[in-house]
């Protein structure tokens, strides 16, 4: 029987097939809770973005279009869309920062999921290239979902000027992507 | 409030503007192509930053927890309506792993046995209700197998009228289980009266069939496989087929299977199993 695509399971999992839906959850299960948890920093509260999404998924709230690119990131910005409106109603004032970018730090093997492993390798080098400080602001808004006025506050960078910082900083990090994805051709 | 609309685009992506704004903003985006595209752009700058998560061993359990609260929630919606069809389930009895076959004792009545399909948690004290659902959606699934084999025993005698009336008698019986782990599955007796020996199938929770697509059900002896009657479901995948087995004493049942056929009838099978015997 043929491996089924992330498309066909979705499609199954939209005519309500449990096993599908199973199918699916063991692809992701690990990835969805990993980004969860790097977001909220809470194994409880992890869990139930996780719940939340699978939730969503299954109901068909909200609909995966396929022109619109791959399922994964689909799935993971609704991951992060969960994760944010979580983090809001809990109102968590700490931001706890990791260090996560330091090398040597890779975390358990990821055998299953080699695209999470190589990319997220690539990242990582990509970046501990930026500054601390757009290092902190990627963290505050793409990990966080802070508001503005907040990622203002946090890092005492007048309000006006987060937009252009945020998108600097990925700039950078994309320009020292592409930079590490071309050296490893 | 009169702010400028382009310097919400960040707390738009973040989530963090009222309904009220929310709407505001996205009239806005319409009309504005430059917003257009750095939205575009900041989701595509940040599509693989998930990747930076370190993997994290889930809690203990999660799977469990998670499937059983998100599926819990659509059975309650869902078994008045969708419960025959995403919940019987012929379980996978495993009293006989050497013979694809439950030998079972002649004069007894049909070994079945009711299980339940979806996450395997049989333990689960929250399918015990389901479960009791799948008990009573099953009595009617044997009992509709039951009238069918009736039924048939009625039709032959009509036939054979100068054949005495006898009393049909269960050679064998198979589960049949998907072959894609979902919800279809079915049910094959052998039966045999007056040395005719028929074989009946009944079947459930099959996938819709399209155009001129039959369903076949086959008899598999070592690696050949013979015609063993086409059969069409109806709105609820359910659907049965009986079929006149010839010269049982030369035949080595060793399994029966169900393929999706592009027509009824195939001398060979062409499309894929569905559902088979173990």
């Amino acid at each position: 029987m043929a491996k089924m695509d992330d498309k066909q399971l979705y499609r199954r999992i939209q005519e309500h097939d449990q096993a599908a839906l199973e199918t699916l959850y063991d692809k992701y299960e690990k990835l969805l809770y990993s980004f969860a948890y790097k977001m909220v920093q809470d194994p409880q509260s992890a869990e139930e973005i996780v719940q939340e999404v699978v939730l969503k998924l299954w109901k068909g709230t909200g609909t995966y279009d396929e022109t619109k690119g791959k399922f994964s990131s689909w799935l993971l910005t609704m991951t992060r869309n969960t994760a944010i409106d979580m983090i809001r109603k809990q109102d968590k004032q700490e931001v706890h920062l990791s260090n996560e970018w330091e090398p040597g730090d890779s975390g358990p093997q990821v055998e299953d999921m080699i695209e999470w492993k190589e990319q997220g390798e690539t990242l990582k080098k990509a970046i501990r290239t930026l500054k601390k400080e757009q290092i902190e602001i990627v963290e505050l808004f793409y990990f966080k979902g802070y508001s503005q006025r907040k990622i203002a506050e946090k890092t005492n960078i007048p309000l006006g000027t987060i937009k252009g910082r945020i998108r600097l900083a990925l700039k950078h990090l994309r320009q020292e992507l592409a930079g590490e994805r071309g050296t490893q051709l | 409030m009169s702010t400028n609309q382009c310097d919400r685009l960040i707390d738009y992506f973040n989530r963090q503007l009222t309904e009220k704004e929310q709407e505001q903003f996205e009239t806005h985006l319409s009309s504005c192509e430059e917003c257009r595209e750095e939205l575009m752009e900041l989701r595509e700058m940040t599509d693989d930053l998930p990747f930076l998560a370190d993997p994290v061993e889930p809690p203990e359990e999660m799977k469990k927890r998670i499937l059983t609260n998100v599926l819990k929630d659509e059975d309650k919606k869902d078994t008045s309506t969708k419960a025959s069809k995403e919940n019987v389930v012929v379980s996978t009895s495993r009293r006989s792993r050497k013979s694809p076959f439950i030998y079972g004792a002649l004069a007894a009545s049909l070994l079945l046995s009711v299980g339940i399909n979806g996450w395997l948690w049989t333990e689960n004290q929250q399918l015990v209700g389901e479960n009791e659902q799948i008990s009573s959606d099953f009595q009617e699934v044997a009992e509709e197998r039951n009238e069918l084999v009736t039924e048939l025993t009625a039709i032959r005698d009509s036939i054979e009228e100068d054949v005495q009336p006898g009393t049909s008698q269960v050679v064998l019986t198979a589960n049949l289980d998907s072959t894609l782990g979902d919800v279809s599955n079915g049910f094959a007796t052998l039966i045999s009266e007056q040395n005719q020996v028929q074989l009946v199938i009944q079947v459930a929770g099959m996938p819709e069939l399209e155009g001129t697509e039959a369903y076949q059900a086959w008899i598999i002896e070592g690696e050949t496989p013979i015609p063993a009657g086409s059969f069409e479901i109806d709105e609820a995948g359910n659907g049965a087929v009986a079929f006149n087995v010839q010269d049982i004493e030369n035949l080595n049942v060793d399994q029966i299977a169900i393929t999706l056929e592009p027509r009824p009838n195939n001398e060979l099978p062409e499309g894929e199993v569905l559902l088979a015997s173990q």
